[in-house]
């Protein structure tokens, strides 16, 4: 090796495991060094190394804050704390003043959907990598007339390499409301959107028809997750992004005996697989919350449609009562309590409590409204990632 | 080896000698391979040469004695926390003049912990850095064209590549 002098040359593979751990913002600066670094910054492989240490070492949970007075974006992120938790401001840009709510955040780009003009069109939508302060907006399509609400969902599929936005056109207000409830129609269409080919297409919806409320959309490995609700039951709702043939299908939940009961059910990853977190109290037992941790896994050797199975990782009783999940973060449930301004409570599988408290009021807060993030050079114009 | 020997001596590639103990030793793959493979006792004459210069040596001796105990029992997270504030302190150094050979000689010698907190105290130092200063540091020509430069520049607005 080199020795002495103050000509010492650094050898590549230690230059990119520097750069590795460079935050974006002086990435981009040093994509003008020399053609070398920037190529190399450009690279999908590099892209792709750079994502995973900085899920290591800063993942967030970005929302949205509801004020319609603020005169910056209102996306913010959750920084911890000792005891407290702050939200600061992702980014600081004009165009994203309209932002009315996340639909979703994958590989370090978020999809979010902007105030509308009038009030029987679809929302204009916006993808953003918040730290290259890359925004590209999402064309309209014939479908954005006459509609009055969507339910969204933003995702990556590794299979075809793309960044899709689903949209699934809820009957809403305009059919007769009659109708709807005799045949429990509910949903009147559905589309998808490529960012590889830059527009939007409609896909078949038929087994989703009866659904309704859908919330809570979970993008894990190349598949879209909601939780809905159907005239007798709750369901996952899951949408297919790599397949060449886009379709929904309907998965039973794990905990069937205790539901109807209203949003006990949070959706999230782990270990890239859908975990549903649930909630529940016994009767003989009011005061004390119940939490059950299930995964979805894909039985082999089963018939394609029974091939999700839930298995149950673990079940905790924090010491604490009334706590609402809404969220897994570094293996940790995160909890509410209904308290205002809102504290989170932190359960582990050990059933440990951190509390944490916020300066966030509930009225400016949508609980299922929280999306993991971690900065990424990711850009629209390349979506060769994986 | 024999088991009483509790320092082993070693040249740097300046040919200057130094005493690291065994424990700390270990932390290297390359020195712990060495350890094994030759006899070192009081009246062995053979001194390993390690190929870094004797002012970094210096710093890795030092970085390995002082994480050879965590790395040998264990610890406490009292413990971890000291550690953390000694390795701060530790990396306190020109970036050019030596954090760079440090990196490089860690690299060499397989020592995870010290390539991990030297990368991330090139990254940190490098975080604010100018495009021109980091081109000083890496030796690095500007290979861009006039018009080229002019591009980037409209691409990222805001941007100083100066």
């Amino acid at each position: 090796m080199a020795t002495g002098g103050n000509n010492l040359y650094v050898p590549r593979e230690i230059i990119i495991e520097i750069l590795r751990r460079l935050p974006v913002k002086s990435l981009v600066r040093f994509r003008a060094v020399c053609k070398d670094w920037r190529n190399l910054l450009k690279s999908p492989s590099f892209i792709k190394e750079h994502y995973h240490h900085s899920i290591h070492k800063n993942p967030l949970l970005v929302f949205h804050v509801y004020n319609r007075n603020s005169i910056y974006s209102p996306l913010c992120s959750l920084r911890y704390e000792k005891e407290t938790v702050k939200a600061e401001r992702i980014l600081e840009m004009d165009s994203l003043r309209r932002v009315r709510r996340l639909i979703g955040s994958s590989n370090g780009l978020l999809c979010v959907a902007l105030d509308c003009e009038k009030d029987d069109t679809a929302d204009p939508l916006l993808l953003l990598n918040p730290a290259t302060r890359e925004i590209s907006q999402v064309p309209r399509s014939t479908e954005d007339e006459d509609c009055s609400y969507c339910y969204y969902g933003f995702g990556y599929s590794p299979v075809v390499r793309d960044y899709k936005i689903v949209r699934i056109h809820s009957a809403g207000a305009r059919t007769n409301i009659r109708r709807m409830n005799s045949h429990n129609i509910w949903v009147e269409g559905a589309d998808v959107y490529s960012l590889r080919t830059g527009s939007w297409k409609e896909v078949c919806f038929r087994n989703i028809i009866s659904a309704s409320g859908l919330y809570n959309p979970v993008a894990v490995n190349g598949n879209i997750f909601w939780i809905a609700r159907e005239p007798k039951r709750y369901v996952i709702i899951c949408f297919h992004l790599g397949m060449e043939m886009e379709l929904f299908e309907v998965i039973p939940i794990p905990c069937s005996n205790y539901l109807p009961l209203n949003r006990s059910c949070v959706l999230d990853a782990y270990e890239n697989k859908l975990v549903l977190i649930h909630e529940y109290h016994e009767l003989e037992v009011p005061q004390y919350t119940f939490i059950d941790l299930w995964v979805l896994e894909e039985v082999s050797g089963r018939p394609y449609e029974q091939r999700w199975g839930w298995s149950k990782k673990y079940s905790i009783t924090p010491n604490r009562p009334s706590l609402h999940p809404i969220r897994l973060w570094r293996n940790e449930i995160v909890c509410t309590n209904g308290s205002d301004p809102i504290v989170l409570f932190h359960v582990t599988a050990d059933n440990e409590l951190k509390k944490f408290h916020t300066s966030l009021s509930k009225a400016e807060v949508y609980e299922h409204g929280f999306f993991f993030y971690a900065e990424s050079l990711v850009s629209m114009c390349d979506t060769d990632l994986e | 080896m024999s088991s009483s020997v509790e320092a082993i001596t070693v040249l740097s590639s300046d040919g200057d000698e130094f005493k690291i103990t065994v424990s700390a030793a270990k932390l290297s793959k390359p020195l712990n391979w060495m350890l094994e493979d030759v006899c070192f006792s009081d009246d062995c004459d053979e001194v390993p040469t390690i190929e870094v210069n004797s002012k970094t040596l210096v710093k890795v001796i030092e970085y390995c004695e002082k994480h050879a105990p965590r790395a040998n029992s264990g610890a406490s997270d009292s413990d971890a926390e000291e550690l953390k504030k000694w390795d701060i302190e530790f990396m306190k150094m020109d970036v050019k003049d030596i954090l760079f050979h440090i990196l490089m000689a860690a690299n060499y010698l397989h020592m995870e912990g010290l390539y991990d907190l030297a990368c991330q105290t090139a990254a940190d130092l490098m975080k604010g850095m100018t495009v021109s200063q980091i081109r000083k540091i890496f030796h690095i020509k500007n290979d861009f064209s006039s018009e080229e430069q002019e591009q980037l520049r409209r691409q990222h607005p805001g941007c100083s590549f100066d």
